[in-house]
């Protein structure tokens, strides 16, 4: 006997691009899971996701795909999922080649994880960019990122004061 | 679009996960730009960590001098009271060592030499919505007494466990006066009518209780909602429990998760559960050394029940000692009342790390004897037996580690028959 179909779903991105995506892969995100749970009813309308456009929904999906199946945190456990999402520093091998892209793409992926709460997204996101400036002083960071410095000098020298406590824990 | 246009709540993120590696990693980042500096800085005011590092040899009769970090830190907290709105959490640890000439150097003790300032230190922080307070005594040595603590010390404690925002307290190995939880009652009762203010969470460890004689002041936290506790091999092991079993010293009605670590005192646990009774949702029960003669754990009170996590860890030591006590679990288990109906999901989790022998591991056959009483009249849901291995083992022996999913999965065929039953064996997260 063939296994039961998986149902497909559409989805639409701001720039018109279009997907149409099996339903467990989709409900990586707590956004569209709440979406399709609110509709009773069979929709063939796609779902409009006006904050991400296809290229990144494209690296989205690839993620999803991927860890299609997992379990999901569930709001019980949030509080020690969290936990233990800070204790960990690894990122696995295959997440590690996933989000090896230019920074451009890397921040837009972590604005889509944050807006379709995909929270082990977001997490290997946030990661990443933790990895990329830990050993760094502030002007690499800022040489890194294209990041202006809008401190005065007295500001910057006022925080370096008030930090300063902390500076041998 | 580079991080500093980021929304805050993800800079936030980001800066958190920076904080787990690095604290110099954040200090840098708040230097950045503006984008940074408010998150930045929450996490580095966040947790007021009074540990320093003593400077060594230590004669027994030196005065410790106040480590010019927390002067400093005094005087950024006077000058720039929008920062003390950022701690949430007061951690001192090896409190009174006992030997100043030994022991650890990471201590609090010029905390102890210094009370004036550390009072008023105490005093700037009236205003800050501190969640965790942590008091740590010696880790094995004798236990830190709270009247060590000058009388303007107390006294700004107590002002910050009376307020209210104080949700989480952390004890090990202090000797406590009897009264002391009644200050977390007294204040929010004459507030509003609810014993123990916001207190939600109290975990404590070879707690030791001072005048025993003064049995009026009660812990009487009304929302009280989560219990740890940690016993050890000790000599106040027992009276802890004891004292924490009467009902004139604690209201347990109110608590709905209670995580326990046992290394004795089995029966008074069962006193303690039985306080809880029908509120009790969530138990963990952590057991480092169990023989085959001790009493089992009574859950019958326990009718409300929804998760029930047994666990075993396997240090070097226990694991010659003490081995898994699949048995004691499943006669626990089988004390639950029955019909019962409100329990949806039973962990084992079994942490045997580098001791691992297919060999010798004990059969699961009779959990299943005792999952079978309990599914009959209960709507349980998920059962995982779950074996945590070195990654090492793992790695080395992964034949033998799938081999023995599917020898549990046999042994309780049956629950795996009706898809309820998860048997895992994963690796220790934490490298070592």
């Amino acid at each position: 006997m063939a296994a039961p179909a998986t149902q497909q779903i559409k989805i639409r991105c701001n720039d018109e691009k279009e997907f149409t995506v099996d339903r467990d892969v989709l409900e990586r995100s707590v956004l569209i899971k709440n979406m399709l749970e609110d509709v009773t009813e069979q929709q063939d309308a796609p779902i409009p996701l006006p904050n991400v456009s296809g290229p990144v929904m494209a690296k989205v999906l690839e993620y999803c795909t991927h860890h299609r199946g997992e379990p999901l945190p569930s709001a019980d456990t949030e509080q020690s999922q969290d936990e233990t999402r800070k204790r960990t520093t690894d990122i696995s091998e295959w997440d590690q080649k996933f989000i090896t892209v230019d920074q451009e793409m890397l921040f837009e992926i972590i604005l889509a994880a944050n807006y379709l709460d995909i929270k082990s997204l977001l997490d290997v996101g946030c990661k990443t960019v933790a990895n990329m400036i830990k050993g760094k002083t502030p002007e690499e960071i800022r040489k890194l990122f294209n990041i202006v410095n809008d401190f005065t000098p007295e500001e910057e020298a006022q925080i370096k004061k008030e930090n300063e406590w902390a500076e041998d824990r | 679009m580079p991080p500093d246009e980021l929304p805050y709540e993800l800079v936030e993120q980001i800066v958190r996960k920076l904080h787990f590696y690095d604290l110099k990693a954040v200090l840098s980042l708040c230097l950045v730009s503006r984008a940074f500096l408010t998150s930045c800085q929450q996490v580095i005011f966040e947790k007021l960590n009074l540990v320093h590092r003593s400077p060594q040899p230590l004669a027994a009769a030196d005065r410790l001098a106040i480590p010019s970090k927390f002067i400093k830190l005094k005087e950024t907290l006077e000058r720039n009271p929008h920062l003390v709105q950022y701690v949430r959490s007061v951690f001192l640890m090896n409190l009174g060592i006992g030997d100043r000439t030994a022991g650890a150097a990471l201590r609090c003790d010029w905390v102890l030499d210094n009370q004036d300032f550390f009072a008023e230190f105490l005093g700037l922080l009236e205003d800050a919505p501190i969640k965790t307070v942590t008091l740590q005594g010696e880790i094995t040595g004798p236990e830190f007494q709270w009247g060590r603590f000058a009388e303007n010390v107390q006294s700004r404690f107590y002002q910050i466990f009376a307020k209210g925002t104080v949700e989480r307290v952390v004890f090990h190995n202090v000797a406590l006066p009897t009264t002391f939880f009644g200050i977390f009652g007294s204040a929010a009762q004459e507030e509003g009518g609810y014993g123990g203010g916001h207190l939600k969470e109290v975990r404590l460890s070879k707690i030791c209780w001072k005048d025993t004689s003064e049995s009026e002041s009660r812990l009487r936290p009304q929302r009280l909602q989560k219990l740890e506790m940690v016993t050890q091999p000790s000599v106040s092991a027992d009276t802890d429990l004891r004292l924490l079993g009467s009902p004139t010293w604690l209201d347990l009605s109110s608590v709905r998760i209670f995580k326990v670590m046992l290394e004795t005192s089995y029966a008074h646990i069962n006193r303690l559960l039985a306080m809880m009774g029908s509120g009790l949702k969530e138990l963990y029960v952590l057991v480092r050394q169990c023989k085959s003669g001790d009493s089992i754990l009574d859950l019958s009170p326990l009718t409300s029940l929804e998760k029930l996590t047994f666990a075993q860890s396997m240090s070097r030591a226990s694991a010659a000692n003490s081995p898994i006590q699949m048995k004691w679990f499943a006669d626990s288990l089988s004390s639950l009342s029955r019909p019962h109906h409100s329990i949806q999901s039973i962990t084992f989790e079994l942490e045997s790390l580098r001791f691992f022998n297919i060999a010798t591991f004990p059969t699961a056959e009779p959990l299943s004897t005792a999952f079978a009483t309990i599914h009959q009249s209960s709507n349980l849901k998920s059962v995982v037996i779950r074996v945590t291995v070195a990654r090492s083992v793992l790695k080395e022996q992964g034949p033998e580690c799938a081999a023995l999913v599917n020898i549990i999965r046999n042994q309780v065929l049956w629950l795996a028959c009706l898809d309820i039953l998860d048997v895992q064996v994963c690796s220790n997260p934490y490298p070592f």
